[in-house]
C-alpha cells in the first residue's frame, strides 16, 4: 500500500484546489487510477484540508508510479515538478499508519475532529461502488475503520470543544437539551456572532433575530443566515422571549446590565438566559451573572475552555498513537498468520 | 404462579435487560427499542404485585420486603412517565440497577425476615400504597434538585459539564423537578383523602408533617403562578421539601 497526499501542512490553499475531486468523482478518479500500469486497487480521499491517494501498487518503490498517479490528477497545463514537493509518500506499514492516524483525526487541522471519519468512509464506498477496491483494500480498510474506532472510545481525542463557536454550542446544550425551539438574538453582525449563530442554528435553533446600529447590516446578516431583522432600539423589548443573546456591537459602553434584565425575570417566568459576550469592550456587565437563572460567558471564557478542549486533546495524542501501533501490529501478526 | 416466581422473573429480565444495554453502550451503539423493554419490565413487577395481593387479599404494599419491591415498581413507572430526557440522563441509566438492587432486597428479606402481618383494610392499604409513590416522587425530586444545583454551579463559575456525565441540562432539570414535585402534590393529596375516609388514627406529629408538606406545596404552586420562581429556587424547595418528607417515615404509628 502506498500513500501519496498533499494536506494543509504542505500544500498552500491554491495547491490544495489544484488537486481537489468532488465527492461525485472519487470513483471515476479510481478508475482511472486503476487502468495505469502496476496499480490493482486504489482509494481517493479528498476533503478542504487534504487530497490523499491510496493504492496498491505491485513495484513499491518505483517512482514512476507515482509521478503516473500525480498527473492523473494534474491540469493540463501543469507539471509533475511544479508540485511534487508539496507532496509526500508513505509506504507500507507506514501508509497503513498514516491512515489511522488520519481516520482518527491525529493529522487534522483540528486535533481530534470527527468529520474526517466520515470522509474516509465516503471515499471507501465511492471507491467499492466504482470497484477500484479489492479483498486486500477492503481488509486494510475495514482494519483501518476499527482502529479508528477504538481510537475514538478508549482515548479522549475527541472530547470537548475546541473553537469558540463549539463552546458556545456545546454550553447552550448544556442550559437548555435540544435547541429546537431556542430563540437567538444577534446584537452586532459581525463575523465572530455569525459563526456562532450559524453553530447554534446548524443544532436546531428555531428563531434568529438580529439588531445592528445599521439596519441594512442586519437585513443582509439575516438574508444569509435566515431569521428576522429588529430595529436597534427595538431589542430590549425582543429580551422577553429570548434564550440566547450573542452580543459583539462596537459600542464603548454596556448594552446589558443587571438593570436591563431585572425587570424582565417574572415576565420572562424566571427562564434561563444564555449570555455570550463576543464583544471588545464588553457589551455585557459581569455583574448580569449573579441573577440566578443568568448565565454569562464573555470570549475569555469561551477561548480559554476551547484551550482547555485543545490542551486535553493533545495530551491524548500518545495514547492515540499507542492504539493505533498495537491495532497495525495485531494486523500484521493476523496477515503473516493467515498467509502461513 | 406465586408472586414470588414473578419478582424472580422481573429480576431475572432486569438484569437481562440491563447487560443488552450495558453492552450497547460500551459498543456505542443506539439500545434500540430500550424502553419497550422496559415496559415488559413494568407488566413483570405489576402481575408480582396484583398476584402479593391476591394471594393476601390486601394491598401488597405491607413489610419491609414488599415496600422495596414496590419501590422498585415506582423506579420503573417513572421512567416511564417523566420523558425522554429523563431516560436519556444518567437517572435513567441507573434504574435498571436501582430496580435490580431493591428487587434483591427486597428477595433478601423476604426469605430471612419475619412476616409483617397484613391489615385487612383496603382504604387504609391503598392510602398507604399513593402516599410511598408520592413520596417517591417527592424524593426523586429531590435529587434533581441536588443535579440541578451542581450543574448551575458548575456553569455559573464558566467549568464546562462534560457532555459525558449523562446528566440532563439545566432546563430539563427544572421542568423534572416540577413535574415531580406536581405528580408527588397530588399523590400525597389523594392518599391524604382515602386516610380521611378510612377514618385512620394518624399521630398528631405525622398530621403536622403532612400540613407542613401540604403548605409548603400550595405556597410554592401559588409563587409560581403569580410570580415565577427560578430554577435554583424550586432546586433549593425540592431538596428541603424532600428531606423533609423523611422525617414522616421516622414517626412510629
Amino acid at each position: 500500500m502506498i500513500c501519496l497526499g498533499l494536506n494543509y501542512r504542505t500544500a498552500p490553499v491554491e495547491i490544495r484546489s489544484m488537486f481537489a475531486v468532488p465527492q461525485h468523482l472519487l470513483g471515476e478518479k479510481g478508475k482511472v487510477l486503476t487502468s495505469l500500469e502496476g496499480v490493482s486497487q486504489c482509494l481517493v480521499l479528498s476533503t478542504c484540508n487534504r487530497m490523499e491517494i491510496y493504492y496498491w501498487a505491485e513495484d513499491y518503490l518505483a517512482e514512476t508510479t507515482s509521478s503516473d498517479v500525480m498527473n492523473c490528477f494534474l491540469p493540463p497545463d501543469h507539471s509533475v515538478d511544479q508540485v511534487k514537493g508539496h507532496f509526500y509518500r508513505h509506504v507500507g506499514k507506514d501508509a497503513l499508519k498514516h491512515l489511522c492516524r488520519v481516520v482518527s483525526g491525529l493529522d487534522s487541522m483540528v486535533l481530534g475532529e470527527t468529520e474526517i471519519f466520515g470522509q474516509v468512509k465516503t471515499a471507501y464506498q465511492a471507491a467499492h461502488e466504482a470497484g477500484v477496491t479489492k479483498a486486500k483494500a477492503n481488509k486494510t480498510l475495514q482494519k483501518v475503520f476499527s482502529i479508528g474506532k477504538k481510537v475514538r472510545s478508549d482515548s479522549e481525542i475527541h472530547s470537548g470543544a475546541t473553537s469558540v463557536g463549539s463552546v458556545a454550542v456545546e454550553l447552550a446544550e448544556q442550559i437548555f437539551g435540544e435547541l429546537c425551539g431556542s430563540k437567538v438574538l444577534i446584537l452586532g453582525a459581525g463575523e465572530m456572532s455569525q459563526l456562532t449563530a450559524r453553530a447554534l442554528k446548524a443544532r436546531g435553533a428555531e428563531s434568529v433575530f438580529v439588531a445592528n446600529r445599521s439596519y441594512d447590516k442586519a437585513v443582509e446578516l439575516v438574508n444569509q443566515i435566515g431569521g428576522e431583522a429588529i430595529r436597534f432600539d427595538e431589542w430590549e423589548q425582543s429580551l422577553i422571549d429570548i434564550d440566547i443573546v450573542i452580543a459583539s456591537t462596537s459600542a464603548p459602553h454596556y448594552l446589558i446590565t443587571p438593570e436591563t434584565l431585572l425587570p424582565l425575570r417574572s415576565k420572562r417566568k424566571y427562564r434561563s438566559l444564555f449570555l455570550i459576550d463576543i464583544s471588545v469592550p464588553r457589551n455585557i456587565a459581569p455583574e448580569v451573572n449573579d441573577i440566578e437563572e443568568v448565565y454569562l460567558y464573555d470570549i475569555d471564557t469561551l477561548s480559554q475552555l476551547a484551550d482547555e478542549a485543545r490542551r486535553t486533546r493533545e495530551l491524548e495524542v500518545a495514547r492515540c498513537e499507542n492504539i493505533i501501533e498495537q491495532g497495525i501490529e495485531k494486523y500484521f501478526e493476523d496477515e503473516t498468520l493467515y498467509n502461513g | 404462579m406465586s408472586s414470588l416466581w414473578w419478582i424472580f422473573a422481573s429480576l431475572v429480565y432486569a438484569l437481562c435487560v440491563m447487560t443488552l444495554g450495558w453492552q450497547c453502550r460500551q459498543a456505542q451503539k443506539p439500545f434500540v427499542h430500550g424502553f419497550i423493554w422496559i415496559v415488559f419490565l413494568f407488566v413483570f413487577q405489576s402481575i408480582a404485585l396484583l398476584l402479593k395481593g391476591l394471594e393476601i387479599e390486601a394491598c401488597p404494599v405491607r413489610g419491609e420486603a414488599n415496600v422495596l419491591f414496590y419501590f422498585s415498581w415506582g423506579l420503573t413507572l417513572f421512567y416511564i412517565i417523566l420523558g425522554r430526557p429523563y431516560r436519556a440522563s444518567a437517572l435513567g441509566l441507573f434504574t435498571l440497577p436501582g430496580v435490580c438492587l431493591l428487587t434483591i432486597a427486597s428477595l433478601g428479606l423476604t426469605f430471612t425476615s419475619t412476616e409483617t402481618p397484613y391489615v385487612d383494610n383496603l382504604l387504609l392499604t391503598i392510602h398507604v400504597a399513593i402516599a410511598m409513590l408520592g413520596y417517591a416522587a417527592l424524593i426523586l425530586s429531590g435529587v434533581l434538585g441536588l443535579i440541578f444545583l451542581a450543574e448551575n454551579k458548575k456553569l455559573k463559575k464558566h467549568l464546562l459539564p462534560s457532555k459525558e456525565n449523562g446528566l440532563p441540562p439545566i432546563r430539563i432539570l427544572h421542568k423534572s423537578m416540577k413535574r415531580l414535585m406536581l405528580v408527588s402534590f397530588i399523590l400525597i393529596i389523594i392518599s391524604e383523602i382515602f386516610g380521611v375516609v378510612a377514618h385512620l388514627d394518624v399521630p398528631t406529629i405525622k398530621l403536622w408533617i403532612v400540613g407542613i408538606l401540604n403548605g409548603a406545596f400550595a405556597v410554592i404552586w401559588f409563587w409560581q403562578i403569580v410570580w415565577g420562581l427560578s430554577g435554583k429556587k424550586w432546586a433549593i424547595s425540592s431538596v428541603i421539601l424532600a428531606l423533609f418528607s423523611l422525617s414522616i417515615f421516622l414517626v412510629n404509628k
